[in-house]
């Protein structure tokens, strides 16, 4: 499916309300994955006496990511339901910094989508986290009662 | 830097007076999710009360994923800051987060079970639940780093 930008930003900081609290950037999506980030605020950090984010922080930002990335990926709409997320946390956050994410979508079922992707800040190829998920993919027409 | 005061005299006064409150007042993401503690016999229950901007799906309405993960693994480190002697505070290695129906927009309850407190490593299991304790919404695997 095709996906607009504009319209996907305007759905995200308008109208859900935890990806406007957190202040999520969505900078591309296209069925190859997304890039997206999650602007540095006080109120985020974890530890007061180093300045480090959260890791709750990372949780959203890969989170969100994770399922957002398989929608570009599916021949039509379909409800999208987290299954299990695992991070790997592979080194601190820099305190201050704005913390960037990069998803993919690499194998769709008939119901089930998994994604990877990682958190960063400086370097992509230095990351801060690692995410692995997996989705339960409903067909809107099919399913009786909304599943997440 | 500061020298890690704030939290390790955090940790020392929790564990003294019994109450982990302070501590969650002292790191200010807890602090913006509204996450309290309530000590329960030997049990330590992370609430995070319903806040509009908790919704990560206004249809339903749901929360987002990305809170409940957060919820868990807040709580599976309150838990394990209560049950263990260091003045550290644990170091999150990995979480798995199992989503098993989704987060009303209702007050969440989750605790940490410590499966293994090992000199280096501890593993914490995590659940949640909103009304009814019985009604899992979400569990977490998780590791920590202690030493």
């Amino acid at each position: 499916m095709e996906f607009d930008l504009e319209n996907l930003r305007q759905m995200m900081t308008a109208g859900i309300p935890h990806m406007a609290a957190v202040g999520l950037d969505v900078m591309s999506i296209d069925e190859d994955g997304i890039l997206a980030r999650i602007p540095h605020r006080p109120e985020f950090v974890g530890d007061p006496d180093t300045g480090v984010v959260h890791g709750g922080i990372v949780t959203v930002l890969l989170d969100s990511l994770s399922g957002m990335c398989v929608l570009p990926t599916l021949a039509k709409a379909m409800q999208v339901a987290t299954l299990d997320l695992r991070i790997d946390y592979l080194k601190p956050a820099a305190p201050a910094y704005d913390i960037f994410a990069s998803v993919h979508c690499y194998k769709t079922t008939r119901n089930i989508a998994f994604t990877r992707g990682v958190a960063y800040q400086g370097r992509i190829d230095d990351p801060i986290a690692h995410a692995t998920g997996s989705f339960m993919l409903t067909d809107p027409s099919l399913a009786n009662s909304g599943a997440g | 830097m500061s020298g890690n005061r704030t939290i390790s005299d955090g940790i020392l006064a929790a564990r003294q007076s019994g109450d982990l409150q302070p501590l969650i007042d002292a790191v200010p993401y807890f602090r913006w999710m509204g996450l309290r503690v309530d000590r329960q016999g030997d049990e330590l229950i992370t609430v995070m009360p319903f806040q509009k901007m908790l919704i990560g799906n206004p249809m339903l309405p749901a929360l987002h994923g990305g809170t409940t993960g957060a919820l868990l693994e807040s709580a599976a480190m309150i838990s394990l800051i209560g049950a263990q002697d260091q003045s550290t505070l644990p170091k999150i290695i990995n979480i798995t987060v199992q989503y098993l129906r989704p987060g009303r927009d209702l007050d969440s309850f989750a605790t940490g079970i410590v499966t293994k407190q090992g000199r280096r490593i501890a593993s914490v299991q995590a659940i949640a639940w909103q009304k009814n304790r019985d009604k899992l919404f979400a569990t977490a695997s998780t590791h920590f780093l202690v030493a």
